[in-house]
């Protein structure tokens, strides 16, 4: 009887770690699919129109019958070369059929290889701006054009991310604070400019592309950072591993599930194979405490 | 009653006169002159593209891409149009010594590792020309933010980019070149 037993609950593991996209064996678990959560993926650099971009589409769409994800965040670079009309239909409206017949809304940042009016361009939510927000649940996301972080985009943010009383406050965009890929790297300009107003804010997590890996940042300044610049393109070896990197894979292009509900944001990272190439939870850091006013 | 007139005219032309003297001899600083005349200009211009974009239905939020790519055609006929005799400098000419100086002062601060990854991704293939579309294929490479805080605020409807070493003013929503500025950015290592 024991053995039966134990048989039916080592199939139904097997089962299971099936529907999960072939999680890779002895990765941490990832998202747990909880009732109520805000599910999302992201996904950056992927408008290739070539076959890994669609081969990726269809894991996302796999994983979407289990995991039902409602959001797709676009980290840039969402259309390569040419931006003819034809150019949307075979480099984003085919690859994610399945999802955008699904209803599942994209939001997309622009990145240097868009073409600034595609904001307008309705299945990408920016209603015509550069930069936006939008809310989920208790998430703000806070779209950026890293492109052009001229002083009026900062002002603006300012403003918005003062006003925002969110539990999660989650900023994206194109151009990494931290990286350590090799082509690009950190971008230390947007990072002096932006990171004071993530910390006095409290923004919770970033999420850019632009290098062409994966890469899971240690925290800094207590803010969660990722490097999902590979949805499409992908630079095989241009991870150059440093003091920043929490964990990072180039081998393959990935795709980002994430999970928030309540406090804590769990994070699943899948390659074009269907690996789990990193995975786990991250807790909500406290607010950061209001700036004593003057008296 | 007469006298009391006449001499109110007479102070009253004395202290304009006064004035006009104490005007001329304030200091003007050219630097500032110019710029304001950079912004005047470039003012002008927005004044300019809103004027032919108030004869064309508005660009709205669509799925069809074509209309999209249409209207920024148009417009981009239309403004070149009205400006057919436009060349460069048109905007840039009296600043572009500061222009030069900001962008070179930027480029001291940095690394020379930096200050090539700034420009890395920047257009090289095409030359810049006034009222020709920014390229399409062309990464609209970034311009770094601790340039635009020291550059001459834009309105809404023109940005400045990098093409080369030029810096050029560029039509956001016609996709246009506006005015360029050869060689704004030094080489690196100097």
């Amino acid at each position: 009887m024991r053995r039966f037993v134990a048989s039916i609950v080592v199939g139904l593991a097997a089962i299971a770690l099936t529907a999960r996209g072939d999680a890779q064996s002895g990765a941490p678990s990832g998202v747990p699919n909880l009732k109520d959560s805000l599910k999302f993926v992201a996904i950056g650099d992927n408008g290739t129109g070539d076959r890994p971009q669609y081969d990726l589409a269809e894991k996302m769409n796999a994983w979407r019958r289990q995991f039902p994800f409602e959001l797709v965040i676009m980290l840039g670079d969402n259309i390569y070369g040419r931006q003819r009309p034809q150019d949307f239909i075979d480099k984003f409206e085919n690859p994610y059929k399945p999802l955008l017949d699904a209803g599942v809304k994209f939001y997309a940042a622009l990145g240097n290889h868009d073409s600034q009016e595609n904001r307008f361009y309705k299945p990408w939510n920016m209603n015509g701006e550069r930069y936006y927000t939008f809310s989920r649940k208790n998430v703000k996301f806070f779209v950026l054009d890293s492109d052009y972080m001229d002083p009026k985009q900062l002002q603006w943010l300012d403003h918005e991310l003062k006003t925002s009383r969110d539990d999660w406050k989650i900023a994206y965009f194109h151009h990494p604070l931290y990286s350590s890929g090799g082509r690009h790297g950190s971008e230390v300009d947007l990072r002096v400019t932006l990171e004071p107003l993530f910390v006095k804010y409290g923004v919770n997590a970033v999420y850019s592309g632009h290098d062409h890996v994966y890469e899971r940042l240690k925290p800094q300044k207590g803010i969660y950072y990722f490097v999902s610049g590979s949805g499409g393109q992908l630079r095989p070896g241009d991870l150059r591993k440093s003091p920043l990197t929490e964990v990072g894979y180039d081998a393959e292009q990935t795709f980002m599930l994430n999970e928030i509900a309540g406090d804590e944001l769990f994070f699943q990272v899948i390659s074009r194979t269907g690996r789990t190439v990193d995975a786990g939870v991250l807790p909500r850091q406290p607010k950061p405490k209001p700036a004593e006013t003057p008296r | 009653m007469t006298v009391f007139r006449s001499k109110f005219v007479a102070i009253s032309a004395i202290q304009l006169i006064c004035a006009a003297v104490a005007a001329a001899q304030t200091p003007v600083n050219p630097e500032a002159e110019a710029m304001a005349l950079f912004s005047k200009r470039v003012a002008a211009y927005v004044a300019l593209q809103k004027k032919v974009e108030s004869t064309m239905p508005s660009q709205k939020s669509t799925g069809d891409p074509e209309r999209i790519k249409a209207h920024v055609a148009e417009l981009a006929e239309r403004m070149r149009s009205a400006r057919a005799d436009a060349k460069a400098g048109d905007c840039f000419a009296g600043a572009s010594d500061q222009f030069r100086r900001i962008i070179k002062e930027d480029a001291r601060e940095r690394s020379v590792r930096d200050a090539f990854a700034a420009m890395q991704e920047v257009p090289t293939r095409t030359a810049p020309r006034v009222n020709a579309s920014y390229p399409e294929t062309a990464a609209l490479a970034t311009v770094p933010p601790l340039i635009l805080q020291r550059l001459q605020r834009l309105p809404d409807g023109v940005e400045y980019r990098f093409m080369g070493r030029d810096l050029i003013l560029r039509d956001t929503k016609a996709n246009l070149i506006v005015d360029v500025l050869p060689g704004a950015v030094p080489t690196v290592g100097r």
